[in-house]
């Protein structure tokens, strides 16, 4: 213990001014980071908030920087490539000389973050000890990023190699991806942000196994070469599983096929808009590209429970011409909004490679659409009558919500901000025509507006600020008439209902599209 | 008797090239050891590896019982360790450096710290950046023998160094001397002999000699052998006589295997007529060279054959 204390003295009396940066940077973060939560009230401290929600976006990398520095710095006091170095022949003992370095990060990396999530939590008005396994789970996720930097500094001399290493990796992936992306070979060209938390906890896990495993091997017996090898396991083993997508294979077992039609919790049919059984392609990409043919299927849906909702989040499409050829596709994202009863028409997006496209375009085909679907089903409501601008309001499971003023006079926008992230949330509250002193005086019944916040998405991952405030879109916000295009007006007084939804169950269902003709859209001259 | 480094049969390979060949050597207890040899004989990389900062390719050695390859953390608090081209902790200073280097060593004497720093003319509050080479070195050596070690080991310490700075650091090692063994490898021959009791000479990395110096300056002498008539090396001379030179009627060479009559005897046996035979002490710098240089000339000797025989062809 003893060395290891001595050890941690020694680095911490060396890098003062490393640890200095990087704190006096996390308390910029402590002392501003509020204004990216921060209703705003009057212009000029809109203005003044903009700059300070600038400096907040610089600080994140420059906290980043500085503990990549920190870590490099603290492992080069000690370097363990090389055989000149004055410690190698003093009496360290590696456990204790790790354990030093390990402390040093605890110091100065890891507490002083915890501390400044604490204290953003509780600036904005969620309870640090409610929230305290997420915080030690963040600290998790955040060795995920600093022991593979810590194992890059194992394997290198000074803080240039290691930046110049690291550098070199993310080029290196960036290179990879952009090309794979152009040729359409390793990974797959599909839209969608579906969540994809087991190649996510994968990933966070491998970092860890094998940022220790550098770690431990160097300071154990600095065998740089296979400890070089370990950590350049890191970007392959990232490339490896975005390519593998172990989501998209588990997506037969995480998304069952419904047994009978009836119990599905939603019918598709196919709307023949065009009114002659055709869908147009778009021709994506170029000769680089790899290119594709994206086709937008309407569809609309019917069944919907009236206290559930359903998302789509996966489609698999399959194309069989008259003369028996067949193609199916892989399982393709769609970025899709959430259907409930009154929201029917679904436009799925798919994508078809060129090539394949042609051999089906300009005959009928028939195509069968493979859907992976999530159904939610309502909880807890909660219904709350709208405050005064900027009077907070703690909404039970949401969130806390403030109506925040925008520059015109009277108008307000509904601002919420959530402990890590926003419970999947539908929420409903009415709009009026005129500003509020007048809509109370004509007793403008006003229109309903509505959307949804957050995400079924219970993916966990690092997160900089434990608050966050999404922005919160309303259905109605706007009014036309025959002049002009006018904002609507949220009130002081106005019902707000927030309806809880949790996943009721993942399910697959399909759509058969018979005697389908595809053509590809031709640029006009 | 107990020995502080054994090695067996220890070598060292980099790829295709043959650093340090099956070394023999043992160290006794109390003995000052040199280790001699001109450049890339192998001297730094057979010290790092009893060190254990390079692995063997094969055999073994041993410092202070321990396994060379499993030498570390605890071991080293019994070793002294200074290298010429050792990278300190530059950020700190003198006094810093001695401060934290003590908080290793249970057995650090303050004491003997202070007289060293002292002894040493070693400013404590100057950076070890902001110090010449001399007075890093003198720095590295009281962090280094302030703890008492049993065993020194000195790579290349005096490289570089004035005249005045090698001797207060020859006086710090020898005021340790009767409690430690010192192994060095140096260049600094003169220095060398007025100090070590044991020398072994390294040439591409094999160990031509290893014994004791008092032996090895009674076995080396000068030889100048002057004949009645005028001088020609016979063929076969004994493979002992290095450099052999005739000009006029002298002939010169370097005995190494020097036994008073019974060499007389032998030289009478060699030539015809000798008038005279004059016998010269050797310092271990002419050995040094007379042994490098008949080494260096015996490895030509084949390849020149060689060539001779590619042109006849």
């Amino acid at each position: 213990m003893n060395q290891i204390v001595h050890i941690f003295k020694k680095d911490a009396r060396h890098l003062w001014i490393e640890i200095a940066i990087s704190l006096v940077l996390i308390g910029c973060m402590v002392a501003i980071g509020h204004v990216v939560w921060m209703p705003q009230g009057s212009p000029f401290s809109a203005r003044r908030d903009s700059i300070l929600r600038g400096i907040v976006g610089l600080l994140m990398p420059l906290i980043g920087i500085s503990w990549l520095l920190l870590v490099a710095r603290a492992i080069h006091s000690e370097a363990l490539v090389g055989d000149r170095q004055f410690w190698i022949t003093r009496p360290y003992e590696w456990k204790k000389l790790m354990a030093a370095k390990l402390l040093f990060f605890a110091a100065f990396i890891y507490l002083p973050f915890f501390l400044m999530q604490v204290i953003l939590l509780a600036r904005a008005g969620f309870s640090p000890a409610h929230w305290l396994p997420a915080l030690l789970l963040n600290l998790v996720f955040l060795s995920a990023i600093i022991l593979p930097l810590a194992g890059a500094a194992t394997v290198t001399r000074n803080f240039g190699r290691t930046a110049v290493l690291l550098l070199g990796v993310v080029v290196c992936l960036a290179l990879i991806v952009v090309s794979s992306a152009l040729t359409g070979i390793g990974f797959e060209l599909s839209p969608g942000t579906v969540p994809t938390p087991q190649a996510s906890y994968l990933i966070d896990a491998v970092e860890l196994a094998l940022g220790c495993a550098v770690i431990v091997l160097q300071y154990r017996a600095r065998r740089t070469r296979p400890a070089w090898i370990l950590l350049l396991a890191i970007p392959a083993a990232f490339l490896v599983i975005e390519s593998i997508a172990p989501d998209r294979l588990l997506i037969d077992h995480k998304y069952p096929l419904t047994t009978n039609s009836s119990g599905a919790p939603v019918q598709f049919s196919f709307v023949d808009q065009s009114g002659d059984r055709s869908l147009v392609g778009h021709e994506i990409g170029g000769p680089i590209l790899g290119k594709q043919i994206s086709v937008k299927i309407p569809v609309h849906l019917s069944g919907v429970a009236s206290d559930s909702a359903v998302i789509i989040d996966e489609v698999k499409v399959s194309l069989e011409a008259a003369n028996g050829e067949h193609w199916t596709s892989g399982w393709q994202g769609q970025q899709d909004g959430v259907h409930r009863q009154e929201n029917d028409l679904w436009t799925g997006v798919i994508f078809v490679p060129s090539e394949v496209f042609g051999k089906y375009e300009g005959s009928a085909v028939n195509m069968r659409l493979d859907v992976a679907l999530t159904e939610v089903s309502a909880g807890s409501v909660t219904q709350i009558e709208m405050p005064n601008p900027l009077n907070e309001i703690s909404v039970p499971g949401f969130g806390i919500c403030v109506p925040e003023r925008l520059e015109m006079p009277d108008a307000m926008m509904l601002s919420c901000r959530f402990a890590w992230q926003p419970p999947f949330t539908y929420l409903s509250t009415r709009w009026f025509s005129e500003p509020c002193a007048a809509a109370k005086r004509s007793s403008d019944p006003g229109i309903e507006g509505d959307g949804w916040v957050g995400s079924v998405d219970t993916t966990k991952g690092w997160a900089f600020s434990p608050v966050v405030a999404p922005y919160i879109q309303l259905s109605n916000s706007t009014l036309f008439d025959r002049r002009s295009l006018g904002l609507r007006f949220l009130c002081p007084g106005a019902p707000a209902t927030f309806t809880h939804y949790e996943v009721a169950r993942r399910v697959q269902e399909s759509l058969t599209i018979p005697s389908i003709h595809l053509w590809t859209a031709r640029a006009e001259n | 008797m107990s020995f502080a480094i054994r090695m067996e049969n220890l070598s060292k390979e980099f790829g295709r090239t043959v650093a340090v060949d099956g070394i023999n050597l043992d160290v006794a207890e109390g003995a000052i050891y040199a280790l001699v040899g001109p450049n890339g004989s192998g001297k730094t990389t057979t010290i790092k590896m009893l060190m254990n900062i390079l692995p063997p390719s094969s055999g073994r050695a041993q410092v202070l019982g321990v396994d060379s390859r499993s030498f570390c953390g605890k071991d080293f608090a019994r070793v002294g360790y200074v290298s010429e081209n050792q990278e300190m902790p530059e950020w700190m200073t003198v006094g810093a450096l001695m401060e934290y280097c003590r908080g290793f060593y249970p057995q650090w004497d303050a004491q003997l710290a202070d007289q060293l720093v002292r002894q040493m003319d070693l400013t404590l509050d100057r950076k070890l950046k902001h110090l010449s080479r001399g007075m890093r070195m003198k720095a590295a050596f009281a962090s280094s023998l302030a703890y008492r070690p049993s065993l020194i080991v000195l790579d290349e310490p005096f490289t570089g160094l004035d005249p005045l700075v090698r001797d207060e650091l020859i006086e710090g090692l020898l005021e340790r001397a009767p409690e430690a063994t010192i192994f060095i490898s140096s260049h600094d021959l003169a220095e060398i002999e007025s100090f070590a009791s044991h020398v072994g000479f390294l040439e591409q990395g094999r160990l031509l000699f290893a014994e004791e110096m008092a032996v090895l300056s009674d076995r080396f002498r000068e030889v100048t052998v002057t004949l009645n008539g005028a001088a020609k090396l016979p063929e076969n001379l004994p493979a002992g006589w290095l450099q052999p030179q005739a000009a006029d009627c002298v002939v010169r060479f370097v005995h190494s295997q020097f036994a008073g009559q019974e060499t007389q005897r032998e030289i009478a046996a060699v030539f015809l007529g000798v008038r005279d035979v004059i016998f010269d002490a050797m310092t271990l710098r002419a050995i040094f060279l007379a042994v490098a240089k008949s080494s260096r000339a015996r490895r030509a000797e084949p390849a020149a054959e060689t060539n001779v025989g590619r042109s006849a062809a």
